[in-house]
């Protein structure tokens, strides 16, 4: 088998000679670069924990300002259309930096020293990945080496599953077919090669030679119907791509679960695991955060609590065998999801060591859990929540809430959480609030009318808090750090009319052909500014430090510049503003003393119209510098060293800036 | 020849008529076909794409030309086949986001020409 490989390997080569010479390249560059001081970052999140943690120190507080730009990596060509919203985080292993980009979703090596295209892999998946409900470049590729070989993982947009060797970028021909895996098939239930709603962008999570890869589907809320495709998690064998096991994220009957689901779960779709997946080599788990079954708003079609809906999984990563799981909500109606990597950590308890694990949500709890049986590390308690009126809606009577930590951004809203700059602009606020139904924390969705309110208006909103890049930890310290945004939405029903458009009752859109929504005076629904400016306090950004040795706030600060139109806004003139931060979904780096984050939207900053990349003490929080970046962070950065000197590399894109990676290091001495 | 010109001249004519209001209404039914499965039934923005309502459109689009939004509109969108909406589609999808972020009145339409539309400048 091995000589028929190389055989392959070699005549695959010269058939693609342009890949052949790049390869080349490839080989020798990973070479010149590899020095013993060399760190790797093998993992999206750095670590199989996601810990975006890593102990670097030669960029510090006293030299960041000095950053200069080592090289940029442009994805303009990387499909028929720029990207401009890039997720990646990039590895790095042997002084080659591997990632996804572009709207192909190409796979590209690069020299992390230079910035040199080494070599790249490309697949035109054609009508499949067009109606791709995933598409753009994801968030990168995953890495797996024996020692002997090594191979780089991806999800296509298409939904394939695809190993190539690291050295030569070409598909591994022992791996499934060709090197690909078509995740559309071998799922336990019946998937179209097409039309069919499945995807994924994150990427897979490899763990004692399995890859675990989940799934992600359209955004849900206004599905047209309720019986989507399932998102069922799948484990397979890295060498062979042999589908080793299957975790049922919607439990099938007789399995445990099903009884969660008084009518059932024939028809219902979801259910997801469209986040980063984070395993334990050692304990042999891996940790699954499950999204919502079908209808994000809308539980009509799924009465009771839906396990594992908005459940945090632990599974055997050989066996796909569940050994717990705790659900962060029961039936839940904010889209809240599980939407990020849950980050294991090791925390001093008791006189040992407690293996625990911290969720970041949207719904801007930290739940902190025993990873090794899914129980609380503080008390997480059933307290009872407000309950709603939607016809066919049913309630979940009490929610589980964390007693510690407390929350990281704004949960519910109040008159005192409305801007307040100046009284007329709270007074305005308030005006316009009372169109709203306002309350805590899950408060739920509720039925927009003419003559009443135009339906639940509510923070963390459904795009939370924090989101899919999650957060980061420091195992020195037992501090987690999270960017997260204070970004109330609406959350307003209407009744479906037209059941051309969907099998739901009611729907966040109308379907009426005249709006029962008519603005009432200057106010217009579903606006949430107040002459220009968000309507509740800042910060809208910020980045909190939560101290996991005893559950509490160690610092916070407002994340993000002020943007422009506040700073000049006419209503503000001769107040001072304190930096407000800004509203976006951002990763951030911990390295061994600074916090390292860029913002979210851009400005005119005085190097330009951009953002900044900024650093804090990670003791302390206190801004220890800023550099400049053409475009917001869109990504989430990463470092590494190499040949002596140490690497940040982030994704930058957004409004017309098109998807470029950064690479910063210190100037040469 | 002359059929044509007369053609072009009502259609000139028609186009002069119309007023913005109208132009929004095309959009914003247009958006709700196109572009709300991703951006949100009221532009709020979900995980997968950004809010098209301020502050993050006002943050990301202050001070820029509408020339580049309609241009990023017809070039990118929607993700699922970019390109195929045609210059009247995506200049009315502009001006029911800009409309939805108090950036553009009902009293005339989108100019057409990406000329003119360069001249205009988001939030000012």
């Amino acid at each position: 088998v091995r000589t028929i490989t190389r055989r392959l390997f070699i005549g695959g080569l010269a058939w693609l000679g342009l890949t052949a010479r790049l390869a080349g390249q490839a080989t020798g560059a990973g070479k010149a670069s590899s020095s013993p001081a060399d760190t790797d970052w093998r993992h999206y999140g750095g670590d199989l924990a996601s810990t975006r943690y890593a102990p670097l120190d030669q960029i510090n507080g006293s030299n960041f300002n000095d950053l200069d730009i080592a090289w940029r990596f442009k994805f303009d060509n990387f499909g028929p259309q720029a990207e401009y919203k890039y997720e990646a985080t990039p590895l790095v292993t042997g002084g080659i930096l591997y990632t996804t980009g572009g709207t192909r979703r190409t796979v590209v090596a690069i020299n992390a020293i230079s910035g040199e295209l080494l070599w790249l892999y490309r697949i035109d998946e054609g009508v499949r990945a067009q109606k791709s409900p995933r598409r753009l470049s994801g968030h990168g590729v995953s890495y797996w080496s024996d020692g002997d070989i090594a191979r780089i993982l991806f999800v296509t947009v298409g939904y394939q599953l695809v190993s190539l060797d690291a050295r030569t970028g070409l598909p591994d021909p022992d791996f499934g077919h060709a090197g690909i895996v078509d995740l559309k098939l071998n799922d336990d239930q019946q998937i179209g090669p097409d039309n069919d709603d499945i995807g994924l962008h994150s990427t897979p999570c490899v763990c004692r030679n399995v890859v675990i890869v989940g799934a992600a589907h359209s955004t849900g809320f206004q599905p047209p119907h309720h019986a989507n495709v399932k998102g069922y998690v799948r484990g397979f064998d890295v060498r062979s791509g042999k589908r080793l096991w299957i975790f049922h994220t919607i439990p099938r009957p007789g399995e445990l679960g099903y009884d969660s689901w008084p009518k059932g779960t024939e028809t219902i779709g979801n259910g997801g695991v469209w986040a980063q997946i984070s395993a334990d080599a050692e304990l042999g788990l891996a940790y699954l955060p499950v999204e919502l079954p079908t209808g994000d708003i809308n539980g009509e079609f799924r009465p009771g609590d839906g396990l594992f809906g908005e459940t945090i999984v632990a599974v055997d990563v050989l066996t796909g065998e569940r050994r717990w799981h705790y659900q962060t909500i029961h039936h839940g109606l904010w889209d809240y999801d599980v939407p990020a990597a849950p980050i294991l950590v090791d925390l001093p308890m008791h006189g040992g060591v407690i293996k625990a694990l911290a969720q970041p949500t949207k719904q801007a709890f930290l739940y902190v859990l025993d990873r090794t049986n899914g129980r609380p590390i503080w008390p997480i308690v059933e307290r009872p929540v407000p309950q709603g009126d939607v016809p066919r809606e049913t309630y979940s009577r009490t929610q589980p809430i964390p007693t510690r930590p407390p929350p990281f951004d704004l949960q519910g809203i109040g008159i005192k959480d409305l801007i307040d700059f100046t009284p007329e602009l709270r007074a305005e606020a308030t005006a316009l609030v009372r169109n709203y139904r306002v309350g805590p924390l899950y408060t739920p969705p509720s039925v927009a009318t003419a003559d009443g309110t135009w339906g639940t208006l509510l923070a963390p909103g459904a795009i939370g808090g924090a989101n899919w890049p999650g957060g980061a930890y420091d195992p020195d310290t037992h501090r987690l750090y999270v960017f997260s945004q204070t970004n109330p939405t609406v959350f307003s029903l209407f009744a479906n009319e037209n059941k051309a458009v969907s099998d739901f009752g009611y729907l966040p859109v109308e379907t009426t052909p005249k709006s029962v929504l008519v603005p009432r005076g200057h106010l217009n629904p579903g606006d949430l500014t107040v002459e220009g400016l968000p309507l509740v306090r800042p910060p809208w950004g910020r980045i909190t430090a939560i101290d996991l040795t005893n559950g509490s706030l160690a610092w916070q600060v407002a994340h993000g510049e002020t943007p422009d139109e506040v700073r000049h806004h006419p209503r503000l003139k001769g107040l001072t503003i304190p930096r407000t931060g800004r509203t976006g979904m951002l990763g951030v780096l911990v390295t061994k003393s600074l916090v390292i984050c860029g913002e979210a939207g851009v400005f005119t900053a005085p190097d330009g119209r951009g953002a900044m990349m900024r650093a804090y003490d990670k003791d302390s929080g206190a801004e220890k510098g800023a550099v400049y970046m053409p475009a917001p962070q869109s990504g989430s950065p990463m470092t590494y060293m190499a040949k002596g000197r140490q690497y940040i590399v982030v994704a930058i894109s957004g409004g017309t800036y098109p998807a470029e990676l950064l690479a910063y290091r210190l100037p040469a001495v | 020849v002359k059929r044509w010109i007369v053609i072009a001249g009502m259609g000139a004519l028609l186009v002069a008529a119309s007023d913005g209001r109208e132009q929004i209404e095309r959009g914003t039914a247009l958006y709700g076909e196109q572009c709300a499965s991703c951006h949100g039934a009221r532009m709020e923005g979900q995980d997968v794409a950004p809010a098209l309502r301020s502050p993050a459109f006002a943050s990301e689009w202050h001070g820029r030309p509408v020339a580049d939004l309609t241009w990023r509109i017809n070039s990118t969108m929607p993700q699922n086949a970019p390109g195929t909406l045609d210059a009247a589609q995506t200049n009315a999808i502009a001006a029911a986001i800009l409309h939805a972020n108090d950036q553009h009145g009902d009293g005339a339409e989108l100019p057409e020409s990406p000329a003119a539309q360069k001249t205009l400048l988001i939030g000012q």
